[in-house]
């Protein structure tokens, strides 16, 4: 015979958990509730009042009275307020000091107007012959023709900025920088390019480390000092200026009495290979 | 013949005494004759000094504890052995780390191209052994898209790179500001720098290896054999904590250059590198490269979740 408390039993715990539960939801949502009550609001509140600040210093800007004087004098020192407050300068002008390397010297046939001052200009698109029949022009993926945006017809020895000012082959980071600016920007401050060292061009860097020359410090780079950077065209060739695929040094040996194991070939699926291959297992 | 048996019990005592001292006479004779023969002996064998500097080599003390005196004996003692195992002159620096600087790296992935050309440099700037797997730069050549070091390849070879859909990144001694290797050393031969370079006394090292196991990053490197390193190609521009020339059973690992970066010059792989992936500076110094590119660019540090701090960062454009 069963006791009535056998059964009881089970439903008192039942209960108990349940008003257990409850309770736990409770003081969750109270919790929740409490959140935004302590931090959350604060910041929140914080946050609009930044807003709300923006807009007013903003405010003013947007129909600003004065002279062309007086709203440029406005500007200038609203921006070395945000200079003063920004670890670096945010432009150019604000780069380190440094020297670039030079490039007339190392031009094979420079100046240009030894050839090009008793020669008629053809601006049509074409193949290149003789001095020029090497030049690739895969630069902006073969758009470019030669006084597009570099070179100009009536000054050989220069190259030309965009608007119409002679740039020398010392400075031609000047010319590149009109399109990339933030190359430009990285190479100014030393995050884009290679200081001068070893080499004297590393496009031509020697195949073998045994090549290196140690002992001729004139070369040498620094990381103190002077800041002597490689220009543009040290490294990239103007008229197809990606860099070229090189044969890599041999590989790391295995230590003495091990051999290497081959690694198998695995394969690197996008996600919609991977899930029509399954598709396929599945039929 | 014995005193005790032909001599009578009277006068045991003299001839027992006698006899001492004829045997007390013989000895000394003997042992200034061998004394004499010994020096004469090393002379004849320790010509050039080699057992005297072994002698030395093996009371010298821990780097930090000599006297400068005792260093440049130490380095005197490297630069004879140097002249008699390659027959180079040798020329081993002590330079003291430069007040107010922190030296880091930074390597640009983006850049990599995977042609290990700063792997050769290292080589050749660090007396390594020619025929060994000691290599400071590791290149691994991953799947585009994967960063899972397990699936690098570290040997991979072929006619040109890169290889389309591979990204190169090499690692390195990262130079920890935490370094678990330095933490593992049981008898403090390696240990942090003021300038930030987690050195090696190579004297003081037993080749215990516990550094090797403890470092997250491959940098620390065992000689199982004595290095082989052909004389012509040694770099007699040395430091005594950087690319002196080793000795079986003694560990080793990258310095950042250590005898060139505190004479001001850059790293040898910086300045291999046909990419210009590679930028290093003073971390102190406001104006530095390296400075802009912790602040302007994406940077990471490969396995930063351990703590280690390294001073070895990546960045892509």
């Amino acid at each position: 015979m069963r006791r009535p408390w056998s059964y009881l039993l089970p439903l008192a715990l039942a209960a108990l958990l349940g008003g257990y539960g409850l309770l736990g939801l409770q003081s969750f949502r109270a919790s929740a509730q409490m959140a935004p009550a302590g931090k959350g609001r604060a910041s929140k509140d914080v946050k609009r009042t930044a807003a709300a600040d923006k807009k007013d210093a903003q405010a003013p800007d947007s129909d600003e009275e004065g002279s062309p004087e007086q709203v440029l004098k406005r500007l200038m020192e609203r921006r070395e307020a945000v200079q003063g407050r920004t670890l670096r300068g945010q432009t150019i002008a604000d780069a380190p000091p440094f020297r670039a390397t030079t490039r007339e010297e190392h031009l094979e046939f420079f100046p240009c107007s030894d050839c090009h001052a008793d020669q008629v200009t053809n601006r049509h698109v074409r193949k290149l012959t003789e001095e020029h029949e090497v030049l690739d022009f895969q630069h902006g993926g073969g758009r470019f023709w030669c006084y597009d945006a570099c070179h100009n017809p009536k000054d050989m020895d220069h190259l030309v900025s965009l608007h119409g000012e002679p740039i020398g082959f010392d400075e031609s980071y000047k010319l590149c920088g009109q399109c990339h600016f933030q190359r430009q920007k990285d190479w100014y401050f030393g995050g884009h390019g290679k200081r001068a060292g070893s080499f004297e061009i590393p496009r031509e860097v020697p195949a073998e480390a045994a090549e290196i020359d140690f002992s001729d410090r004139e070369k040498i780079g620094t990381w103190q000092g002077e800041r002597v950077i490689h220009i543009c065209t040290d490294c990239h060739d103007a008229h197809s200026p990606s860099i070229k695929a090189y044969e890599p040094s041999p590989p790391p040996k295995v230590r003495r009495g091990l051999t290497r194991q081959q690694r198998q070939e695995e394969q690197h699926l996008t996600l919609w290979q991977m899930l029509s291959t399954e598709h396929a297992g599945d039929k | 013949m014995s005193p005790e048996r032909d001599g009578s019990e009277g006068d045991r005592e003299t001839v027992s005494r006698r006899s001492v001292l004829k045997k007390g006479g013989l000895l000394s004779t003997l042992a200034v004759l061998l004394g004499g023969g010994a020096a004469l002996a090393q002379q004849a064998v320790d010509s050039d000094g080699a057992l005297a500097d072994a002698w030395g080599d093996f009371f010298q003390q821990h780097y930090k504890k000599m006297t400068p005196e005792e260093v440049q004996e130490a380095i005197a003692r490297i630069e004879r052995k140097a002249k008699r195992e390659y027959g180079v002159d040798l020329k081993v620096a002590d330079d003291a780390p430069i007040p107010g600087v922190v030296f880091g790296y930074a390597l640009n992935i983006s850049k990599c191209k995977g042609v290990r050309r700063c792997v050769e440099a290292c080589v050749a700037e660090n007396n390594q052994s020619r025929d060994s797997q000691i290599q400071y730069i590791r290149v691994l050549e991953l799947a585009r898209g994967h960063l899972d070091l397990n699936r690098a390849e570290p040997y991979y070879d072929g006619a040109e790179v890169p290889q389309p859909n591979k990204v190169y990144m090499p690692i390195q001694c990262m130079q920890c500001d935490n370094p678990p290797c330095v933490k593992a050393c049981p008898v403090e031969a390696t240990w942090k720098e003021p300038d930030g370079i987690v050195v090696i006394d190579y004297n003081w090292c037993i080749g215990c290896r516990y550094c090797m196991t403890a470092c997250p990053y491959w940098a620390r490197h065992f000689n199982w054999n004595p290095p082989t390193l052909p004389k012509e190609q040694i770099n007699t521009d040395t430091h005594y904590l950087s690319n002196r020339p080793r000795v079986k059973g003694v560990m080793e690992k990258c310095t950042f250059c250590l005898q060139r970066t505190r004479r001001g010059r850059l790293p040898a792989c910086l300045e291999a590198c046909p990419t210009g992936a590679r930028v290093f500076g003073n971390l102190l110094d406001p104006n530095s490269d390296i400075r802009y590119v912790l602040e302007n660019k994406t940077v990471f540090r490969l396995k930063e979740e351990l703590g280690t701090e390294p001073k070895f960062w990546y960045y892509t454009d």
